[in-house]
């Protein structure tokens, strides 16, 4: 039988995870923090623009 | 993140593709019109562990010609109108209250959603944005009290929330919560609902 999803338990994970990321917004310099958020939303730009020429208007 | 006065906030931040582009467009809009970036991009600028595929921006409105100029400079400029092949009609759109999509030529993300101003609550939204000050461009985006209430009152996504925990406990101590509160009154009242 499949395991039920916590979904309690992965909204309380979830919202620790922002806390313990807002603190180290907090205590870490800018160049810090945006370093590590450069590579995910990079990394998503870069993917989002491997097929979407054949889509996007001339 | 620093505030160095009550409307400019200073963000030493490393430039990512995404602002690269707001900037970029944000420098042709500014050319033309007064404008407030909003939602979850504002959360990312503060740092928020997260990505997006549309920047909301919200400008005055504007007469169909002055409008036609500018979407004629962003053409001019690289940029693509994913909805609307000529400025008249992303003009109609705009003026029907629909948004209009603009990404870099040959891209489809990410992707401005440019609105104009339709509630009394955009239109405080609008005066009363801050700065964003960084490195690489200066931007306008709206303020953190507004913010978090119209993510909290309006939004109400569990991503929209999350963004509003991420700015209350970025910003604590600063954040004016009885400010939150009458926002989060008046978008409940006639502030929010279409002018």
């Amino acid at each position: 039988m499949a395991e039920k999803f916590d979904f309690s338990r992965n909204r309380k994970e979830r919202i620790k995870f922002i806390s313990m990321w807002a603190e180290y917004v907090k205590t870490h310099s800018d160049v810090e923090w945006s370093s590590q958020q450069k590579v995910l939303i990079d990394s998503q730009i870069k993917n989002a623009g491997q097929n979407s020429s054949k889509y996007a208007p001339k | 993140m620093e505030f160095i006065d009550e409307k400019t906030l200073k963000i030493d931040r490393i430039e990512t593709e995404l602002d690269r582009f707001v900037v970029d467009f944000a420098r042709i809009l500014e050319k033309h019109a007064k404008y407030v970036i909003v939602s979850g991009y504002v959360a990312i600028l503060l740092g928020r562990s997260r990505a997006t595929e549309d920047i909301d921006i919200l400008i005055k409105k504007m007469s169909s010609e002055r409008f036609i100029i500018l979407f004629s400079e962003l053409m001019e400029n690289g940029f693509c109108c994913l909805n609307a092949d000529f400025g008249a009609s992303a003009a109609k759109y705009l003026s029907d209250g629909i948004s209009v999509r603009f990404a870099k030529k040959g891209k489809i993300i990410p992707n401005v959603e440019l609105k104009f101003i339709r509630t009394a609550f955009d239109e405080i939204t609008l005066k009363n944005r801050i700065r964003a000050l960084m490195p690489f461009g200066t931007i306008f985006i709206s303020e953190l009290e507004m913010q978090i209430a119209f993510k909290r009152r309006v939004l109400k996504s569990e991503k929209d929330i999350e963004d509003a925990m991420h700015i209350e406990m970025v910003f604590n101590g600063r954040i004016d919560k009885n400010k939150v509160g009458a926002y989060k009154k008046m978008l409940g009242g006639c502030y929010g609902r279409k002018i």
